[in-house]
């Protein structure tokens, strides 16, 4: 997962050198690896009641090489904005067919 | 993706702000179990050992998924009409908890990766798509001259302070040398290894440039801690 691997790097490196704002992140061994506590829970909000509109209404805040998350559950077909994505993680969503599901990139 | 209902119990799941083994760790609301992204286990709590389901997604872009899926929904965002990659989504009703900022910075998606500089009250960020067109920058950083390289066949970033010996040097790209080196020639006759900053020839050979720190980062975690940074080029 290099785009986390990245992130932890980063974020490390950006508390150390820059003499953070935040304290240094809590690190706790959990399993055979080590749990980093970078920000609180709840500091990347989740989406618990996403709206969707259709592909028309879609055009007018979406552009052709936006990249999404599609999922199609053999009836109904839904696309997540990954930009969208970028400030919540997680979109707690439902489809008929595939009951509750984490939308998560 | 995941099944999110475990048992017939729907859980609401959320970033836990931790990283476990380099991945993003989710917490659910319900039980505040730790789920690891990766594999969608639980790692701590009481549904530890348990496992979400996952669910096979497509990643693609807006357009391509409206060709496969002329009849598909979409997650509704903040009313702003995109026309560029960079959005601005100035009325984000969104808050975004970190260092207590309530606005996003959504001068570039969250996740594009920058040059990240600072020095004193400075901060700037250049993005690397941006260096990707145009791999040599010269701009400033504390109202000091600096350059900014970047080299495609090593995926890596340079900084180098542009003043020598008093004298602000212009460069411009002089092709690749010994080993795909990449080369930097300036206005006086000297030739620079744009990875060390070293002359290798003309008068100033044998001199370096002085390196500048700087971080390659996502854009949102550099503007978490430098909220108010200059966006190059």
């Amino acid at each position: 997962m290099l785009r986390h691997a990245i992130f932890l790097i980063l974020t490390l490196g950006l508390a150390v050198p820059l003499g953070a704002q935040q304290s240094q992140p809590k690190e706790e061994r959990v399993g055979d690896g080590y749990l980093i506590q970078v920000l609180r829970p709840g500091a990347i909000p989740a989406i618990v009641a996403p709206e969707f509109v259709s592909r028309e209404e879609g055009d007018k805040f979406m552009a052709d090489r936006e990249p999404v998350l599609g999922v199609f559950d053999g009836q109904v077909a839904k696309a997540y904005s990954l930009w969208h994505l970028d400030r919540h993680e997680v979109v707690n969503d439902a489809t008929p067919a595939l009951g509750p599901i984490a939308v998560t990139w | 993706m995941y099944a999110r209902e475990l048992g017939g119990q729907p859980l609401t799941l959320e970033a836990s702000g931790a990283l476990y083994k380099d991945a993003l760790v989710m917490y659910d609301r319900e039980t505040q179990t730790l789920w690891t992204q990766i594999d969608g286990s639980g790692m701590r709590g009481p549904l530890a050992g348990r496992k979400l389901k996952p669910i096979p997604a497509v990643q693609t872009t807006w357009g391509e998924w409206k060709r496969q899926h002329p009849e598909t929904l979409v997650l509704r965002k903040p009313e702003k009409i995109l026309n560029s990659p960079y959005a601005n989504y100035a009325l984000d009703p969104h808050t975004f908890g970190i260092s207590g900022r309530q606005q996003p910075d959504a001068r570039l998606p969250g996740k594009a990766l920058v040059v990240g500089l600072r020095e004193g009250e400075d901060a700037l960020a250049i993005p690397l798509e941006k260096l990707r067109k145009k791999p040599l920058l010269e701009t400033t950083l504390a109202g000091e001259p600096i350059l900014v390289v970047y080299d495609p066949v090593r995926n890596t970033a340079r900084v180098f302070r542009s003043q020598v010996g008093g004298q602000v040097l212009k460069f411009s790209l002089a092709g690749r040398g010994k080993e795909k080196q990449l080369l930097l020639k300036d206005r006086e006759g000297n030739r620079w290894e744009a990875a060390s900053g070293k002359a290798i020839e003309g008068p100033q050979a044998g001199a370096a440039l002085e390196p500048v720190p700087y971080l390659v980062s996502y854009w949102w975690a550099w503007v978490a801690y430098s909220p108010r940074t200059r966006l190059g080029p």
